[in-house]
């Protein structure tokens, strides 16, 4: 689903809660009821460059980041067009410099969510749009081993605290934090980045 | 109990509270890394609002950062002349290096309501209770951004943050790298060079050196007769800083910092008088933080030495030239930690020794008594996001001051030995509730008290002169003097506008000034003949409001403001220091600029209203009151990239006419300035 989409649905969501009520239609009201719970809570969306500028910056501030040079898996489901898409241009953005912070050296490459061996060989696991809750205890289990810090966008790999971070930059830029992800991959962030992002419980 | 035992037994009792709560841990401590949070969070990033780190956008106060681009882009190479730009500050100028930085209609010599610290060192000095803007140990280029916040805001920062506070953030060596030297000419003989260098030491550290000089005449306008001829003196101002930040272990960093300034200038003094003034200050800091289970524990520790040659005309042909040392000493202990991931904590105490020794050229009578103070405070804040766009912060702190006096009183003094032994507590609170309604509208209703506890001046001086014969005229400072209460009531409304690139900004507030202190007369018992003391003489009010919009968009930059402070005295207020209309009670402000290639053009015009204020050429009190008419201004800078590393700028300020008469000082001068500025 597109950024638009979301907010449209974000800026309408009182009308739509209304309508929920006075539908006589159990159909509609389950269309509505979905509408509704995904304009509150968005998931993953199509990633864009300050997706990925934001993502790659909290690099800087993980205290032990050993390395200036940055291997980034970017995970995806091969068997979702959507998905392989929004991997691609990420792959391509990072490619070609776009969103890489100055300070850090990246060097992008896919990852299937079939095949997740080679999250070993990274620092960090970005998470394209279009994964699954399963998808996300697959690359939680695979990364927290390796001390990847994983990275998406929007809120739900995060709250269900399978992800260090989320991304949110539209309307307003907000860094979710997973503390207990961050102690599972022994990530360590700076205080002030903690006090400024949104803490998961 | 002695006093640094009740400071341990605080600092203990909080770490057990925290272990007992099994409060959530925050990751390594570290000193600030403004530059990699601001980029990420795409906003500039505080620390002067509630002590931890937040967006500016969430400050549950009235705060205003000027970053280091728009420091540049003003032309200013100093600060007062920075802090013109921003609403509701009102400055004034009485001499090339001389200023008295207001707030909210409450202007006056020797400004004593506005804290300034420089990385949360107090700069501000404590003798006579002001700033010296001459006497800042910085170089303009090694400045990150400057944090104004208006209004009361002694919870978190104590004594004299009642008008507001400026803390002046500089680049950190450990995340910064920054060298930089400038050297600038100009009109009134202007010169000046500064340098900053910065090194990392592999990945454990980052030292950084400052250093500058600056020469000047001063404005060559008229004064107010020949003996203040006498005061008048070219400014001057030579300063070094070191500053070494450092990682003792993942968990832990440590910082050591010194200055050093030798600085003189001359212009408005204390109660309406021209004066004379020299400082040689040097300060030592340390500070050590580290993360524990008990969150993160900051200590730090300073000592500022002042030495203060002040000259002033104390009556008809007589002048009077006081050299006072000041010593403050302050130790500071911190814990910030979050429970769970809506509060956010922070608890502190300080302790804070203030020496003063005072000696006068024509000290008829040895300085007796020698004052000092000692003052314990204990402060909390909690920070509650109450849901993710409601946020309520609350502060409070206790301060407890006894005032020591060593030696004998002489025996004209009006007061007794019991008189000096002081002590007095006080109540600070701040709190603010920020709402973010919508995606572009911002609602903050906050509340500040604030105590103004009396200057060494206001209860220590002792000066005793010889008119001639037996006949003396003392001036001695009242011990027994009660601190001032401001108490601030404000509610601000911020709003974006997409479609013009811009932001509103929106506030009112109401301000109440419990017993206001001033020096006044009393009736003298031979063979003193004239006898000044100080006392509380009543009360003021202040309500107002500003306006401002400001924007950038391809190139273009804008801001605008439109600024109004009503100041409402008592009888005896008004008729000794005369607050109402101290500061214009309107005042327009425009900031234009445009980037182009390698080409930066900014102007800036300002008009302000009328002000009445003290002025007087002799030991008048009360002093007289004269009346300046309103006036406008106009500045500029136009800057050129000559390539990456080199920048020439053509700046000026009161471009609009030769002499300007901004009060009832010295009318300032135009002056232009030309710039070079080159990065390493």
């Amino acid at each position: 689903m597109s950024t638009s989409t979301l907010l449209f649905l974000n800026r309408w969501r009182p009308l739509l809660f209304s309508l929920l009520h006075i539908s006589a239609s159990l159909k509609n009201a389950a269309l509505l009821a979905g509408l509704f719970l995904l304009s509150m809570c968005p998931g993953a969306y199509a990633t864009d460059v300050l997706d990925i500028t934001t993502g790659l910056k909290t690099l800087l501030l993980v205290n032990n980041r050993q390395a200036e040079d940055v291997r980034v898996a970017i995970v995806f489901d091969p068997t979702n067009s959507a998905s392989k898409s929004d991997a691609e241009t990420i792959k391509s953005n990072v490619d070609h410099g776009a969103g890489v912070p100055a300070g850090l050296t990246v060097t992008a490459l896919l990852v299937s969510i079939s095949n997740l061996s080679s999250l070993s060989q990274t620092q960090v696991a970005f998470l394209a749009s279009g994964l699954s809750n399963a998808d996300y205890s697959l690359v939680s289990s695979a990364a927290s081993s390796h001390g990847v810090l994983t990275i998406s966008t929007g809120t739900d790999c995060v709250k269900s605290n399978k992800c260090i971070l989320g991304v949110i930059t539209n309307p307003r830029l907000e860094i979710y934090y997973s503390e207990y992800a961050a102690k599972k991959a022994n990530i360590k962030f700076s205080d002030a980045f903690i006090m400024l992002a949104r803490k998961i419980e | 109990m002695n006093k640094k035992c009740r400071v341990l037994r605080l600092a203990a009792t909080s770490m057990a509270v925290m272990a007992a709560i099994g409060g959530s841990v925050s990751a390594e401590a570290q000193t600030v890394d403004y530059n990699s949070l601001e980029s990420i969070f795409r906003e500039p990033i505080t620390t002067s609002a509630i002590g931890t780190p937040q967006r500016a956008s969430d400050v549950p106060a009235n705060m205003t950062i000027i970053t280091a681009d728009e420091i540049r882009q003003y032309g200013s190479r100093n600060i007062p002349e920075i802090l013109r730009h921003v609403p509701g500050i009102d400055v004034v100028r009485s001499g090339e290096q001389s200023y008295d930085v207001g707030v909210r209609g409450y202007q006056q010599g020797f400004q004593p309501r506005f804290l300034v610290l420089l990385n949360g060192r107090q700069v501000f000095l404590d003798d006579y209770s002001r700033t010296d803007w001459n006497a800042i140990p910085v170089n303009i280029d090694d400045i990150r951004q400057i944090e104004v916040v208006k209004g009361p805001n002694a919870a978190l920062f104590g004594n004299n943050a009642v008008g507001g506070v400026l803390n002046i953030i500089t680049y950190n060596p450990l995340y910064d790298k920054l060298n930089v030297a400038n050297v600038t000419t100009g009109t009134q003989s202007y010169k000046e060079a500064s340098a900053t260098v910065t090194r990392k030491l592999a990945s454990w550290g980052g030292i950084k050196v400052s250093a500058g000089a600056l020469d000047e005449d001063e404005f060559n306008t008229e004064l107010a007769g020949p003996m203040e001829g006498l005061l008048k003196t070219d400014p001057k101002r030579r300063f070094a800083s070191a500053d070494a930040v450092f990682r003792l272990t993942s968990d832990t960093q440590g910082e050591l910092e010194t200055t050093y300034l030798n600085s003189k200038a001359s212009g408005s003094g204390f109660n309406g008088l021209y004066s004379e003034n020299q400082q040689e200050i040097s300060s030592f800091k340390g500070m050590l933080a580290s993360q524990t289970d008990y969150g993160t524990l900051k200590a730090t520790s300073y000592l500022n030495h002042v030495l203060t040659k002040f000259s002033v005309i104390n009556g008809p042909g007589a002048l009077g030239i006081n050299y006072l040392t000041n010593d403050l000493y302050v130790m500071q202990l911190e814990d910030q930690f979050r429970i769970g991931s809506a509060h956010t904590f922070r608890l502190a105490a300080e302790y804070r020794n203030n020496a003063f020794e005072l000696y006068t050229a024509e000290q008829t009578v040895p300085q007796q008594p020698r004052i000092s103070y000692n003052t314990i405070s204990e402060s909390a804040m909690w920070n509650w996001q109450i849901r993710e766009n409601l946020n309520f912060t609350n502060a409070v702190r206790v301060d407890e001051r006894q005032e020591n006096a060593a030696g004998t009183l002489w025996a004209g003094s009006i007061y007794t030995n019991n008189d000096y032994n002081q002590y007095i507590t006080g109540l600070n609170a701040n709190s603010g509730l920020v709402l973010r309604a919508t995606d572009i509208d911002t609602f903050r209703l906050t509340y500040g008290r604030g105590m103004q506890y009396p200057s060494f001046n206001e209860t220590g001086t002792v000066i005793a002169a010889s008119l001639g014969g037996p006949a003396l005229f003392a001036v001695s400072g009242d011990p027994r003097l009660n601190p001032t209460i401001v108490t601030n009531y404000e509610f601000d409304y911020d709003r974006e506008v997409k479609p013009l690139f811009s932001s509103i900004h929106s506030g009112v507030f109401y301000t109440q000034n419990k017993d206001i202190k001033s020096f006044i007369l009393v009736p003298p018992t031979f063979p003193v003949v004239a006898q000044i003391t100080t006392g509380n003489v009543g009360n003021s009010r202040a309500a107002g409001l500003e306006l401002g919009l400001d924007g950038n968009h391809d190139g273009f930059r804008w801001a605008t403001s439109y600024s109004l402070a009503n100041v409402t005295d008592d009888p005896s207020v008004k008729e000794y220091l005369h607050y109402t209309r101290s500061a214009p009670q309107h005042s327009i402000k425009l900031d234009l600029g445009y980037s182009w290639k390698q080409w930066e053009f900014d102007g800036f015009g300002y008009y302000v209203s009328s002000r009445e204020s003290l002025r007087q050429a002799g030991a008048a009190i009360p002093a007289p009151v004269v009346t300046t008419d309103g006036y406008a201004s106009l500045s500029g800078r136009i800057g050129y990239n000559i390539n990456d590393n080199l920048t020439l700028a053509l700046s000026g300020t009161g471009l609009t006419r030769a002499d300007t008469i901004e009060n009832a000082y010295p009318a300032t001068q135009r002056q232009v300035l030309l710039g070079l500025t080159g990065k390493f």
